[in-house]
């Protein structure tokens, strides 16, 4: 039964007001369409820059580089210009399309520049470039999600390629680098975070507040499941990877650990106490496995996952997110999969091993979607 | 000036940013790119079988051939180039700068330096085939032109045999691509091996090292020399013939290309790998009888060669492997 037809009958029925109905219409309506359309206009993008690319890529000798850099130019300039008139006309789709088309030909540009003049330049610099004469124009214009997912994939990307050349340029001993980089690299999630609580942020720019929290959260889920596969590392790990300063990774952790949920303790909003604790416990996941003189056990591995899982269970209810149970659980059982695979490893690589592996994968999977479903029920009051 | 004025000005400003920024660096790149000496040196490629990567060359300056000088990444001498005695436009290079030098190049990690490593000239991929078979012909020689300013070197234009690439492309297409004529459909062949050498990689995992015995073939040749490509048919009795190919019409089954690479034939040798039962079968027939082994190759459009499969005694390996276990 359609939605339209539903409400028509529970305003027959004296449910809800003819008012209600019309405003619950409008909002569906308006909420799918603009769904679509955003997924679609971002698709559509998406295909143009990769046509552009292309075309740069295939290097037609037919024209020359001055005439390739010229109508590179016209172009960029015309897709400015729109991104100008979007703002005046206050056209809300032709100002984020055209930032988007914009952004994306200022990086073609630059890779047609290398091209053309031989410049022999790597993808961490053309994208350092990028990043630093697009982001003004970006944060300027741009208010859509999809502007801002263009432009935390490329920070993400640059700073994680750009990084490493940047600390060698200091010419200090392998550990230091070593230190430093974790240092800097550290300060990525927490930075995201932190620039999403800022309540001028999320006024200004809802949608970009909303993509640095999901990115932000999604680093510190990765850090905190990444960090369990240090158990495989061999003890004398630190000694070799930092030297002297083999203490730095559990004393940055340590800190980040006790200055976010030290900072929870000050917040106000309930979301944000929450991510704050979420952030903290993450950088104990991290410290964890960078402990020294830690046993080498690795069967830890596998504990240190499923309980971090549990940490991305339990933040479900705080920060009202559903899914992270479904997230923690399927989490959970992969893991645990993994690691009887681990424990049969010669037997899976046998036919009936196999068989026998896939057939426990499929009970597993069943027994975790119940529980999902089991746990959501009893949590949020979910039908089962 | 109101606010709203002033930010209708931020706004332009950042909305420019970009284009002036990048047309700055398009209008001094191309400056230094025209300014300064011109000079012309061989290049090189430093890994036969990367020489072609995606739509550029990988290549290095073949510094050593204008004096006494290596290019290593831990150089820090600047290099000086003069003119040569006899004119032109190749240099004389030393790291000797107390001379009055005509141009001189920084050390560094930078493509602007004169010491890196690993540069690549960017080519357009239509032609990038016919390129890669101009790279692949020992009897080419390429050269490029770069300036010097600022200490800093700037690359122009490729050269092939003299010529600038970019005003030859389709002269080198004809030559590489055009004139091998119709393509020949993939093909399965099965060769003579020689001087096999088995080795174990690990415990489980256990290979044999041979060589293509061209001769028994039909074919010798001279590995130092400049190797021909091959024309493959069929005799009468079934065996396979290799000879040298020619342009014109000589009734080929299938082409293969000579070349640097692993996919070309004349590459010096195979491997064939087992893991397992498997590894251990293929030693205990090498130890049997080396002489039962051949090879299974598969041609393709492009002139390349594959192995598929070794043969032993007339059988492929696995069809081997499985009757010895079934028994």
């Amino acid at each position: 039964m359609g939605l339209k037809h539903k409400l028509k009958k529970w305003t027959a029925a004296e449910l809800i007001e003819a008012s209600q109905a019309s405003a619950i219409l409008k909002h569906e309506k308006q909420g799918i369409g603009t769904k679509y359309f955003r997924g679609l206009i971002g698709l559509a993008l998406l295909t143009i820059f990769g046509g552009l690319a292309m075309i740069i890529a295939s290097n037609w000798a037919e024209i020359s580089g001055a005439t390739k850099l010229i109508g590179h130019f016209i172009l960029s300039g015309a897709a400015a210009c729109t991104v100008w008139q979007g703002k005046i006309r206050n056209n809300y789709w032709l100002r984020e399309g055209a930032s988007f088309i914009f952004a994306a030909l200022n990086m073609t540009l630059i890779v047609l520049i290398g091209q053309v003049f031989q410049l022999n330049g790597t993808v961490e610099s053309a994208l350092l470039l990028w990043i630093l004469i697009t982001s003004p124009m970006l944060f300027i214009f741009g208010e859509s999600r999809m502007i801002a997912i263009l432009w935390l994939a490329g920070f993400l990307a640059t700073t994680a390629l750009n990084l490493e050349d940047l600390i060698e340029r200091f010419d200090v001993s392998y550990a230091t680098e070593n230190s430093l980089y974790l240092m800097l690299i550290s300060c990525v999630p927490a930075g995201l975070l932190f620039s999403a609580m800022t309540p001028k942020f999320k006024t200004l720019r809802p949608e970009w507040q909303h993509s640095y929290l999901i990115t932000a959260t999604t680093l510190y889920i990765l850090a905190g499941l990444a960090a369990s596969f240090g158990w495989y590392d061999d003890s004398d790990f630190l000694n070799r990877q930092f030297k002297n300063l083999y203490w730095l990774p559990t004393a940055l952790f340590t800190l980040w650990a006790v200055g976010l949920y030290g900072v929870s303790r000050i917040l106000q909003s309930a979301t944000n106490k929450a991510l704050c604790q979420f952030a903290a416990i993450a950088a104990l996941s991290a410290l964890i496995s960078f402990l020294p003189n830690r046993p080498e056990i690795d069967t830890m591995a596998t504990i240190h996952f499923v309980l971090f899982a549990g940490v991305i269970g339990y933040f479900a209810i705080p920060l009202s997110l559903h899914g992270f149970v479904t997230l923690a659980i399927l989490l959970i059982t992969m893991r645990l999969f993994a690691f009887y695979i681990e424990l049969t490893g010669p037997m899976f690589a046998m036919g009936v091993g196999m068989i026998v592996t896939g057939i426990i994968l499929l009970v597993v999977l069943r027994l975790a979607l119940k529980l999902d479903k089991k746990v959501k029920a009893k949590l949020f009051g979910e039908e089962e | 000036m109101t606010q709203e004025k002033q930010m209708q000005l931020i706004r332009l400003i950042c909305l420019i940013i970009p284009i002036i920024i990048l047309g700055y660096i398009t209008l001094t790149t191309n400056h230094k790119q025209n300014s300064g000496t011109l000079w012309r040196v061989d290049i090189t490629g430093y890994d036969p079988r990367d020489l072609l990567h995606g739509r550029y060359i990988r290549y290095q300056i073949d510094w050593a051939k204008y004096g006494a000088v290596t290019a290593t990444r831990g150089s820090t001498k600047t290099l000086c180039l003069n003119k040569a005695p006899e004119g032109g436009i190749e240099p004389v290079v030393s790291l000797d700068t107390a001379d009055n030098c005509a141009s001189t190049i920084n050390a560094g990690k930078t493509a602007k330096n004169w010491n890196y490593q690993g540069r690549r000239y960017q080519i357009p991929e239509k032609y990038a085939n016919a390129l890669d078979k101009a790279f692949a012909d020992r009897k080419n020689k390429f050269s490029i032109d770069i300036r010097v300013h600022k200490n800093k070197l700037y690359v122009g234009d490729l050269h092939m045999n003299g010529k600038a690439v970019k005003y030859n492309y389709r002269n080198i297409q004809n030559q590489y691509i055009a004139s091998l004529g119709a393509k020949f459909a993939p093909q399965e062949f099965t060769l003579a091996v020689k001087n096999l050498r088995p080795y174990q990689v690990t415990d489980s995992q256990a290979c044999v090292a041979y060589e293509i015995d061209w001769a028994k073939h039909g074919l010798s040749f001279d590995m130092s020399e400049q190797t021909p490509d091959l024309c493959l048919t069929h005799s009468k009795d079934g065996r396979v013939i290799a000879a040298a190919a020619q342009n014109g019409t000589q009734n080929c089954s299938a082409r293969l290309r000579s070349g640097a690479w692993n996919s070309t034939w004349n590459y010096p040798f195979e491997t064939f790998c087992r893991n397992n039962r498997h590894g251990k079968f293929l030693l205990d027939q090498y130890k049997k009888d080396p002489t039962a082994f051949a090879a299974r190759i598969e041609t393709n459009q492009q002139e390349n060669l594959y192995v598929k499969e070794l043969i032993i005694d007339g059988t492929p390996f696995n069809d081997a492997f499985n009757i010895f276990y079934s028994k």
